[in-house]
């Protein structure tokens, strides 16, 4: 007997009919079943980064666009100035902290629109959430001061490094000021004191810019001591503002 | 929707889509084990029970092969229990219906003769026999399915069918 006739044979016994009510007697067994497990849905890394980029203001990169605009026209204009050397030195330094001033509003809202309580409650501590919108804003970061660098040291003979190293101090100087405000103060007046702050200091890097004989004067390990003090006091910031949403959300979960 | 969105998606919380997953895979389960128990009562509450411990473990499903043969090793594992619980006995049920006439008595006798020469199987033959021939499954689905190597599995299908036929060529009514 071949497995054909076999099958064919197999076939005549049938199972009978199955009622819907078995059916749907299941479906709403399991259902409700779920529903006390709850969901345990483990995100992907990628998923929650993709997840939390919609949540992310579109203000902010269409902000982001027009500043890398406006800082790579200046940078080319730069070149027909009769010092191009000082020019450029000055749109960079002025630049950082401004780049890392455009985000701040994006970070404070949550506690400019007082959610940040709600933000607590949902699917991610707020610690969780603060640490990937860190992530995003600080990846557009720098991917406009890789274009800057870029840009600069292609068009003008300044050493890649040295570049660097003038965009990224002065940056990592002001995003830790910002993010210690951010730490000390909230709600509106926060972003108010970091928006005046910011301005300050890049009229302040902009002036000592004008004498950029003191960026050339300053030795390469000199600015690379002063890029790994910054980083430091940056990654000491953030840690601290990521510890200080813990500690506020024992704080208010704690009041009678 | 394919079976990993669908997962994908009830693992977020979608509730909803439990009922297009159960809809889809009843028929097999309870086929499954019908055949296994060949009592429809005792087949309904097995297919229940395989539904249910789905949705318990849904959470730590990783999608890594395919689905089906995931549900079938439930399903195979929750007859075992079932067996392991209740003893070796097979409690048939009313499920072959009466004959109105001699073409049906044949039908009848025909699918009593099948039912009897699967339930002569060892068990580990006739759940090979029945994932292959009622399921359409590949022999290396069913070596998963029944945590065995592929070379076991083919031994056992064609240990099964050699009986299955043998037990068949004795009966006239084919």
């Amino acid at each position: 007997m071949k497995d054909k006739k076999v099958k064919n044979t197999l076939e005549k016994y049938r199972v009978p009919q199955i009622p819907n009510s078995l059916i749907d007697n299941t479906v709403g067994l399991a259902k409700r079943a779920f529903e006390r497990t709850g969901i345990k849905y483990e995100m992907s890394f990628r998923e929650i980064l993709v997840g939390q980029i919609k949540y992310i203001s579109p203000s902010l990169w269409v902000i982001q666009a027009a500043l890398l605009f406006i800082i790579l026209v200046f940078l080319l204009v730069s070149n027909s100035t009769h010092n191009a050397y000082q020019s450029v030195i000055t749109t960079i330094s002025v630049a950082s902290p401004i780049i890392a001033l455009v985000v701040i509003p994006e970070l404070a809202k949550s506690f400019n629109h007082h959610v940040w309580e709600m933000e607590s409650t949902c699917k991610f501590d707020l610690q969780k959430l603060l640490a990937i919108r860190l992530i995003i804003i600080g990846a557009l970061d720098m991917f406009v001061i890789t274009i800057m660098v870029v840009i600069t040291s292609t068009f003008y003979e300044l050493s890649f490094i040295n570049i660097s190293l003038y965009i990224l101090v002065p940056f990592n100087m002001a995003s830790s000021i910002y993010l210690y405000i951010l730490r000390r103060i909230r709600g509106k007046a926060a972003t108010i004191i970091c928006l005046t702050v910011g301005i300050f200091m890049a009229l302040g890097v902009g002036l000592l810019a004008v004498y950029s004989e003191l960026y050339t004067l300053i030795s390469t390990f000199i600015w690379m001591t002063m890029f790994i003090f910054s980083t430091v006091v940056l990654v000491y910031e953030l840690i601290h503002m990521l510890k200080s949403l813990q500690e506020g959300e024992k704080l208010e979960w704690n009041l009678p | 929707m394919g079976d990993k969105k669908l997962i994908k998606q009830i693992q977020q919380g979608n509730s909803d889509l439990l009922d297009v997953l159960i809809r889809k895979y009843y028929k097999d389960i309870y086929s499954f084990c019908f055949r296994k128990t060949v009592n429809s009562n005792i087949a309904a509450d097995l297919t229940q029970e395989v539904f249910l411990k789905l949705v318990h473990y849904i959470h730590s499903y990783v999608h890594d092969g395919k689905f089906k043969n995931y549900l079938f090793t439930i399903a195979r594992n929750v007859c075992i229990d079932y067996y392991r619980k209740n003893g070796d006995v097979i409690q048939f049920s009313e499920g072959l219906d009466a004959p109105a006439n001699d073409e049906n008595l044949t039908k009848v006798e025909q699918s009593e003769i099948v039912m009897q020469a699967l339930n002569d199987l060892p068990d580990i033959q006739k759940d090979v026999v029945l994932l292959r021939f009622y399921h359409d499954m590949k022999v290396r689905d069913i070596a998963e399915i029944t945590q065995t190597s592929l070379s076991t599995t083919k031994s056992r299908l064609k240990q099964g069918l050699d009986k299955l036929k043998k037990i068949i060529s004795e009966e006239d009514v084919f």
